[in-house]
């Protein structure tokens, strides 16, 4: 007999306390009170929160003397051009440092060319940033000690959370600190000059790490507890929005609704037609249009909500968008990246193809920061509509089943439907913007983006240790799949246009996000 | 429950706002200047340039300044950075006056010595570096006369080969 999905009645101020959006809320602004007040107060030095991840071997700083010095002789040419005879000394000296090898000397003399401001600046910084570098450095006390205490008071606020939502404590409070670990060590890995050189963030490691585990010796269950992609994506997310001016939000997000609202009609309609062609039953092909052309999981749970589908199919459904959202979400900053696609419209192609809002941040971290933040605003706009979609599809499933049922359609259900996170990533940018001093602001930025960065490294982790390719294998027909993988790939490039003709200076100016 | 959330939601906007009253410039500054100090942090946030000109006080080239230091013309030149930007390089005979001090305490301008009629050159980092036309404006504020803006800032001067000086 097959288990139906129910249309969960959540009402009432208790969701408030045990709704995971609502949690990541709380989570996120207890965080930014919390470092708020430290600032003010001077209780601790926020300096101590960041940790240092970045470490170049002596070796690989000889590796790249002759690159350095490749990328100094068109500078000194310039300056020489111009007559600035100060930026050439320095350059000269910059030189001479390199071929001495001496990673002190080099530091003093990159330092000295970042004096000097544009290019020849940024080149400095780099040399300067590689020589101060030392391995070692990341192994100290001071700067372990400051990533165990972020571990520590991310455990106490979290279990917080966990508590409220009636989840296992005792395993989450076991299964974290791992999680953790694995974040540090994708950070870690990703500290080193070459994969910085070749571009390959944290996310890629944090990915790997977690795919590696739980495809060869799989997950125990005492760790599934503390695998929670959403929670600690949410979170993160929240803080993400005290970095976001108001204004950045609503110009994206204005946009964001426009190509939300042509992406979500015309791709779940196609995707609904190709599945009757390959004949997937009706509420299948529902779950899955829904999830390709909405926002994955949360859009095929609602509509299966919504239609009172097969459990069954919801979960074949989820898995299918979990597995595809990994490939792509490498891929497709890749390709951004090989084609020189601008970095906002780059953003907005990932914002609305891309279906969860964990493989968003990943891949928008891939490109730029900009991208990631305009990924984020397009990708909430259309987790905005979720609800909407959710109304629309009950409507129409009530008269397809000849209002026989007799089931109420309430419009209550766009807003129990909407993300109630995304309200908090409104409320903190707009606090950040409106009400705090631009000094406060400013001050706690770098901290607040660090603490971020944990989250996120925890929720890529928790992508990797919860995708698992082998249950692809298993699933039965081929069909819905195949269904799935065709309306995603029209999906791709029906979105890359709109985002070009949207955020690419077509038809409106591009968004100024930064 | 209802009223236990609504309690821990008033808490903590009260500690937002608490945190956000303890922050204050200086009483002595008019709406005015404050308000121009702030624009030119936004500009700095927005990592944009800053205004080319400032009423009422007089741009300044790397050049002029050089040739003032070399007649030994008494100026008084004040770098706007912090501390540790200050150690690590300035220009020779620069007084430290940092901006956020100053915004704080405009007491600082007579503790760093200045006197009203001095010609006073300020500096930081250049074009998008906010320090020095927000010292600028606030110095015009508190009544000093002569005040200069070397725009281009420590870049410019390095640039041109002009000599610079590091430590306290």
């Amino acid at each position: 007999m097959e288990e139906k999905c129910k249309i969960e009645k959540q009402s009432g101020w208790s969701n408030l306390i045990k709704n995971e959006d609502w949690l990541a809320v709380w989570l996120g602004f207890l965080i930014i009170v919390l470092i708020i007040v430290c600032y003010q107060t001077k209780l601790i030095d926020l300096s101590k929160i960041s940790t240092n991840f970045k470490w170049t071997t002596d070796s690989q700083i000889a590796s790249r003397t002759v690159k350095w010095k490749n990328a100094i002789d068109p500078l000194m040419k310039e300056a020489q051009a111009k007559g600035e005879e100060g930026t050439v000394v320095r350059l000269q000296a910059l030189k001479e440092a390199l071929d001495s090898g001496d990673r002190k000397a080099i530091l003093k003399a990159a330092g000295k060319v970042e004096n000097v401001g544009g290019i020849p600046a940024e080149l400095g910084k780099e040399i300067a940033d590689r020589s101060k570098a030392e391995t070692a450095k990341v192994f100290k006390w001071d700067n372990l000690s400051n990533v165990l205490k972020v571990g520590i008071a991310f455990l106490i606020i979290s279990s917080i959370g966990i508590i409220l939502l009636g989840r296992t404590i005792g395993k989450y409070i076991v299964g974290f600190p791992i999680v953790f670990s694995l974040a540090w060590l994708s950070r870690f890995l990703a500290g080193n000059a070459l994969p910085s050189d070749w571009g390959i963030e944290y996310v890629i490691f944090a990915l790997i790490v977690g795919l590696a585990i739980s495809n060869t010796i799989g997950i125990p269950e005492w760790l599934r507890e503390a695998v929670q992609t959403e929670y600690y994506i949410k979170t993160g997310l929240v803080i993400l929005g005290a970095g976001l001016l108001f204004f950045e939000i609503v110009q994206a997000g204005a946009l964001g609704i426009i190509q939300a609202l042509l992406v979500i009609f015309v791709v779940w309609y196609f995707c609904f037609w190709l599945c009757r062609k390959l004949k997937v039953d009706d509420d299948f092909a529902a779950m899955l249009s829904s999830a390709v052309s909405i926002c994955g999981v949360s859009a095929a749970i609602a509509t299966c909500g919504a239609i009172e589908g097969d459990k069954k199919k919801l979960s074949y459904t989820t898995s299918l968008v979990l597995i595809c959202a990994v490939p792509m979400m490498v891929l497709m900053p890749w390709a951004v990246k090989a084609f020189g696609i601008p970095e906002i419209v780059g953003g907005a192609w990932l914002g609305g193809t891309l279906d969860t809002s964990g493989s968003v941040v990943a891949a928008g971290a891939l490109i730029s920061e900009p991208a990631m933040k305009t990924g984020v605003i397009v990708k909430f706009s259309q987790n905005a509509l979720i609800g909407v979609a959710a109304f629309i599809l009950s409507i129409w499933w009530t008269f397809k089943a000849g209002a026989a049922a007799g089931q109420k359609v309430s419009a209550g259900v766009i807003w129990e439907r909407f993300p109630k996170f995304v309200l908090g990533f409104i409320v903190a940018s707009a606090v950040f913007s409106f009400v705090l001093p631009l000094d406060m602001v400013n001050d706690t930025k770098k901290t607040l983006g660090e603490l971020r960065t944990w989250w996120f490294a925890l929720a890529f982790v928790s992508i990797g240790l919860e995708t698992r390719f082998l249950d692809m294998m298993k699933m039965e027909g081929g069909r819905p799949a195949a269904a799935f993988l065709l309306a995603q790939s029209f999906n791709v490039i029906w979105t890359l246009i709109l985002a070009y003709l949207l955020f690419g200076g077509i038809i409106f100016p591009v968004p100024d996000i930064r | 429950m209802k009223s236990m959330v609504r309690t821990g939601f008033v808490i903590a906007l009260a500690i937002i706002f608490l945190a956000s009253a303890g922050y204050a410039a200086d009483s002595k500054y008019s709406a005015d200047t404050i308000k121009k100090v702030d624009e030119c942090k936004t500009l700095k946030r927005d990592k944009k340039d800053m205004a080319e000109t400032l009423s009422g006080i007089k741009n300044l080239k790397a050049e002029e300044l050089k040739s003032w230091v070399d007649q030994k013309k008494k100026i008084v030149i004040l770098d706007n950075r912090p501390a540790d930007e200050y150690e690590k390089e300035h220009i020779p005979g620069a007084v430290r006056l940092n901006s956020d001090d100053l915004l704080e305490d405009s007491k600082k301008a007579e503790q760093a010595g200045l006197k009203k009629d001095d010609i006073i050159v300020n500096y930081c980092n250049g074009v998008k570096c906010w320090r020095s036309p927000a010292v600028a404006v606030m110095l015009q504020n508190l009544g000093y006369k002569n005040i200069h803006w070397l725009r281009d800032g420590l870049p410019e001067w390095i640039k041109k080969g002009y000599p610079t000086a590091e430590g306290k």
